[in-house]
Order: structure tokens, then C-alpha cells, then sequence
């Protein structure tokens, strides 16, 4: 009798389920987006900046997931992006840095899934690649900071003397892409400007990156580019300790020492996936092209510090970006 | 003055290779190999930095710090010596638990699992400037620094007078060396032993707290980046010596600082990065080379140390 009992149950509660799906699946099928990561949120930088532009498509009505992962646990980035994938449940797939080999792997074999790689480059199908113009961006960051260790009276941390520095985290392609920029930014302010180039080796030790900027500053950088992720916060702690300027990145630092960082160059990752979501959805977006946000179409940008960059400095780091816009200067990259 | 800021960099950077040194140093003369160094260390740090921001008082971050690094180690002497795991393969857990249990707490308590950044920290004591001035060279280097790299300092002669001029470091390394004839003369190796990972977690807790308190005042996921690993290393070098121990971290640490420097005149920064590790592997090679060379067929009749 129990078995029976427990058996017409389970008919009756599978029946159920089946209705309650039937009757809500057509109204409860909005836009799915899923975001399989890499890394963690909390970096007050690339990571928090990418869940601005998911936040943003959740107020359409977009169904959004983020899925963290540990960085030092490979393995799971790649099971995740699988079990997204065999799901079959999301419209679209966003996945980022570091995930180039598992997307090569995964993607072709869910040639109906969607997928969209940003800020790197797979040529499938059906992947849509996002790139940035750090270099850009990187470009007008230059620009800033040669004006800023040279005009002592705008900035009195600065001891005038045409030095800057970039603290790298690793020499990748990527961050070559930020180098070039910068330098090039610098050099049109003054041709022979110091650019002491250092990397910490990693993304992840502040400390070092800490005394890198010291050690910078100590050889008389005025100014010191934050090119390094999560350790990054030990560069902009390193500049406010020795009293000079620092330019943040990936997302506003200037909050973080007001007194010392000028400006922070932002690629404006939010702002590309809110926009990649939106075309994704119209039907618009294409697949197995790339992508590339720079100074024109907003994907990369310099947020400035008022309280530190008067405005007729900002006049001129304008002038520089209507230049690179308006197509008279080429930045140049490291990818060529 | 690039000499001033070049030793003051190398103590700086020696202090925490030379506390999680002297913290698997303190172990291994008690027969332990202690890879947990590193998991101790983020522990440490993250508490400093977790404790800090909730009280507001440098002083209590720093002893929450210390106490859950011990507190860590503790763990660890309960898994190897009452329930008999293997060092290694606890130690390694310990690091992984270390690891994950900090990133599940920024994400539970923090919902920042990046990192925690508390918008104001409180300071820990540093050498005011100005004061040891009539020192030269030496003095300026000192000045700035935290209490806590003096206290790696004075530990080293604290460890040397520790194992070698009392009774409990006697009975430590007489447990360490050879445990059944310690055992028959009446030593408690199992507490020796526990005691010795007691010290490694205080030596490791502050080496942890140097790292997020002293000058970053936040904790980042994997902030350690293998120093507790690099203090192993410096203890193998040395051979559970204190002071080549030391010698051999501070050396690390002056490789450390040496290639921050380097970087600056268009070297490589693939080669300088790698300095501190080549000089690992030399160390070692020649740390090996020396007990070969002692261990000869020729010397077998003196008696065999470990």
C-alpha cells in the first residue's frame, strides 16, 4: 500500500511539474545572459566594472548570472563554462581573460550556443570577440601624466621634472598594449620624457607592487600608471605614501587616495557588455567578428580627478583624444 | 642615499621571508617539515586586516592575528601528531584551507571576495623618523620601518637562544633528532612537537600581519605570493641553522630588492624577476653540496648529524 501511495504521489507531483511548466515557460522566458569568470568580484576594478554592465541589462529584464571562480583554480572556470554551455538554458555567454583555450575547446561543440569573448580574440563561428583600445585610452593617460610631472604650478606634488613611471603586472601582449600607449601619450607632451617600464610579475602581490612604486618614485617619477589588476591597489597605496601622483585603471581609483590619484583610465567594460547584451538580443550582434571599443565609440576613457586636474589641463588632454578620434594620430598597439 | 633606501628595502623585504623562515626552521629541528608556513601567513593577514577594521585598534589586529595563525598551526599538530596525517599532506591542506576559508569570508562577511580595503586602517608602530639618525647609513634604513620587521630581527637570536641555551630547545631538538631515545629519556615528543608548530604559527602570524598591516592595509586574496615557500627554502639552505637561515632569507630579501631596482635600467624584467628564484636553486645546490661534501666515506665514523 506504502509503494502504491508513494508511487501515485510521484505521478501526481510529476503531472503537476509538467503543468506548472507548460503554464509559466512561454511568460517566465525572458533574455538570459550568464558570465562565466575567471576571477572574483571585489577588485574595485576589470571585475566589478564587467557586473556594472550585467546590473544594468538586469534592469531591462534581462536574466543575468555571474559565476566567481577562485583565480587560482583553472578547473572550475572550465566546468562551469561547460555546465553553462550543456545547459543549453542561457541566450548568450559572456566569458572573459584567461579563458581563451577553454572557449577554443568548448565553443565548436555547441555550435547553436552563443557566446561573446571579451577583451581577447576567437575566431569561431559563434563567438563574438570584444576587444578594447587600452592603448587609447593608455594613449590620453600619457598625455595627463607628462603634463602633470612637468607643470609644477598645477601640481605641486611634482617635482617638474619630466619623469613617470608605468608598474606593469605581467609582460603580456595586453599590458604591452597599455605600455605603447602611454608612451606615446607622454612622448608628444615632451619628446624625451623618462618612462621607467617595471613589472611585479604577477597580478596578485601588492606588496611588491608596493615597493616597485617606491622604488620608482624614489628614482624620481612624478607620476606612476597602474597597470596591474588586483595589486594595483598597492601601486595607488605606494604613490600616496611617497606623495605623488598615481593614474588608476579599470575602474574609478580615484576615490581611493583623493589626494594623489589624478585620473583613472577606464575600458569601459560595463558599457560594452550592456551594449553587446543589448545587440546580442536585437539580433544584431555579429558573430565570429571582433569587436574593438576605443576612444570613439566610448569603450575606453580617462575619468578625471576635479579636485586635482584643472580644467585647462583637461582642455588638453581633450584636444589629444579629439585628435585620435578624429583619426589625425594613430595610436600604436602592440598587437599588429 | 640610494644606499639608505636600497638597505631599507632589504630589510623590509627580508622581514616576512625571515619570520616564515624561522618559522619552518623552528619546525624542521623538530623533525617537521612545515609547508604550512604560507597557509599561516594568509591567515594572519587576513585576520590583521578582518579584526582591524571591525575594532579600529592596530594593537588587537595584530594579536587577533597572531592568535588565529597559532590557532592555525594548532590545527595542524591536532591532524598530524593525534590523528597521525602525513606533515606534507596536512600542510598542504592547511594551505588550501587557508586559501579558500579567506576568500569564503570576504564572500560571506564582505560580499567582496577581491579583497577587503577598509576605508581608514589603523597604523602600526614605526620607527619615528629622525631618531636613530646618529646611526649612519643604518640608521635612516631602520627608521620607517614597523615593529614588526624588529621583531623578525630579534627573533633570529631569540630562536638561536631558544633551541640552543634552554632546556625546552634542548628537549625540542633532541625530540627532532631522534624520537625514540627521546622519548626513553623522559621527553614529551608529541608536545615538542606541538610546541615547535605553536612557534612556527607565531613566527608565520607575524610574518602575515607585516605583509597586510604594515604599509598596504588591505588583504588581497594570495597576497603571500610564495614567500612562505621562499622561507622554506631559505631553512633548507640554511639547515635548520638560525642564523644561515637568516642570512640566506635576508639574502632573498636583498635579491628581492636588488632586482626592483634592476628593473629601472632596461633589463629584462623576465631576468630580474627571476633573481630571488636562481638564487634559491644555487642556495640549495650549494646547501646539498655541503652535506655531501660532510657526509663523505672518509668522515663516516664521526658521528652522523641531521
Amino acid at each position: 500500500m506504502k509503494l502504491i501511495s508513494k508511487g501515485m504521489l510521484g505521478v501526481v507531483a510529476g503531472f503537476v511539474g509538467m503543468l506548472a511548466m507548460a503554464g509559466t515557460a512561454p511568460a517566465q522566458d525572458p533574455f538570459s545572459a550568464v558570465y562565466v569568470m575567471s576571477d572574483n568580484l571585489g577588485d574595485m576594478g576589470f571585475n566589478d566594472n564587467a557586473k556594472t554592465g550585467f546590473d544594468r541589462a538586469q534592469k531591462d529584464g534581462v536574466r543575468t548570472r555571474l559565476l566567481q571562480a577562485s583565480p587560482t583554480d583553472p578547473q572550475l572556470w572550465r566546468q562551469n563554462l561547460e555546465a553553462v554551455s550543456n545547459s543549453g538554458e542561457w541566450n548568450v555567454i559572456f566569458t572573459g581573460p584567461n579563458m581563451h583555450d577553454n572557449l577554443a575547446a568548448v565553443a565548436p561543440q555547441h555550435p547553436d550556443q552563443k557566446y561573446v569573448f571579451f577583451d581577447d580574440q576567437l575566431d569561431l563561428p559563434n563567438v563574438l570577440s570584444v576587444k578594447y583600445a587600452q592603448n587609447e585610452g593608455s594613449y590620453l593617460a600619457g598625455v595627463l601624466a607628462a603634463v602633470a610631472a612637468t607643470d609644477k604650478a598645477s601640481f605641486p606634488l611634482s617635482s617638474g621634472e619630466p619623469k613617470i613611471a608605468v608598474v606593469a603586472g605581467m609582460d603580456l601582449p595586453v599590458i604591452q598594449d597599455f605600455i605603447v600607449g602611454f608612451k606615446q601619450g607622454a612622448a608628444t607632451v615632451v619628446p624625451d620624457i623618462q618612462v621607467q617600464v617595471i613589472f611585479i610579475g604577477n597580478f596578485n602581490d601588492a606588496q611588491k607592487a608596493y615597493d616597485l612604486t617606491k622604488t620608482a618614485i624614489e628614482n624620481g617619477a612624478n607620476v606612476v600608471y597602474n597597470v596591474a589588476g588586483p595589486a594595483g591597489l598597492g601601486i595607488l597605496k605606494g604613490a600616496a605614501d611617497a606623495n605623488k601622483y598615481a593614474i588608476g585603471v579599470d575602474s574609478d581609483q580615484n576615490g581611493l587616495h583623493p589626494k594623489n590619484v589624478l585620473a583613472s583610465m577606464l575600458k569601459q567594460i560595463g558599457n560594452s557588455i550592456y551594449d553587446s547584451i543589448g545587440q546580442v538580443r536585437a539580433g544584431k550582434a555579429e558573430f565570429g567578428k571582433l569587436k574593438i571599443y576605443g576612444l570613439a565609440n566610448d569603450g575606453v576613457g580617462l575619468v578625471y580627478n576635479d579636485a586635482l586636474v584643472p580644467a585647462a589641463v583637461k582642455e588638453k588632454v581633450d584636444a589629444a583624444k579629439a585628435k585620435v578620434v578624429g583619426g589625425q594620430l594613430k595610436v600604436e598597439t602592440a598587437f599588429k | 642615499m640610494t644606499a639608505v633606501s636600497l638597505l631599507s628595502s632589504v630589510l623590509e623585504q627580508s622581514a616576512p621571508i625571515v619570520l616564515a623562515a624561522l618559522a619552518a626552521m623552528i619546525t624542521l629541528r623538530a623533525n617537521i617539515l612545515n609547508v604550512a608556513v604560507e597557509g599561516m601567513m594568509l591567515v594572519g593577514a587576513f585576520v590583521a586586516i578582518a579584526v582591524g577594521d571591525a575594532s579600529g585598534s592596530a594593537p588587537l589586529a595584530f594579536v587577533a592575528a597572531l592568535v588565529a595563525s597559532v590557532a592555525m598551526s594548532q590545527l595542524l599538530a591536532l591532524m598530524t601528531l593525534r590523528f597521525s596525517a602525513d606533515f606534507i599532506v596536512a600542510g598542504l591542506g592547511i594551505n588550501l584551507l587557508a586559501a579558500g576559508g579567506s576568500l569564503f569570508a570576504l564572500e560571506w562577511f564582505y560580499r567582496s571576495p577581491g579583497g577587503l580595503r577598509p576605508v581608514s586602517f589603523p597604523d602600526l608602530w614605526h620607527v619615528p623618523a629622525g631618531s636613530l639618525s646618529f646611526i649612519p647609513v643604518l640608521g635612516p634604513a631602520i627608521e620607517g620601518q614597523s615593529i614588526v620587521v624588529l621583531l623578525a630581527f630579534l627573533a633570529i637570536p631569540a630562536c638561536a637562544v631558544f633551541l640552543y641555551r634552554t632546556p625546552t630547545g634542548a628537549y625540542l631538538r633532541a625530540a627532532g633528532e631522534d624520537e625514540h631515545a627521546a622519548r626513553s629519556a623522559g621527553i614529551k615528543v608529541g608536545q615538542m612537537k606541538a610546541l615547535s608548530l605553536a612557534i612556527s604559527g607565531l613566527l608565520a602570524g607575524l610574518a602575515g600581519a607585516q605583509l597586510s598591516m604594515d604599509k598596504l592595509h588591505f588583504f588581497l586574496p594570495d597576497m603571500t605570493s610564495g614567500r612562505g615557500f621562499i622561507g622554506l627554502a631559505a631553512t633548507l639552505f640554511g639547515g635548520g641553522q638560525p642564523w644561515i637561515t637568516a642570512a640566506a632569507s635576508v639574502l632573498f630579501g636583498f635579491f628581492g630588492a636588488l632586482g626592483d631596482r634592476l628593473q629601472a635600467f632596461a633589463i629584462p624584467s623576465q631576468f630580474v624577476l627571476m633573481l630571488p628564484y636562481v638564487a634559491a636553486i644555487v642556495g640549495l645546490t650549494a646547501a646539498r653540496w655541503r652535506v655531501h661534501v660532510r657526509n663523505r666515506p672518509a668522515r663516516m665514523a664521526r658521528p652522523k648529524e641531521t
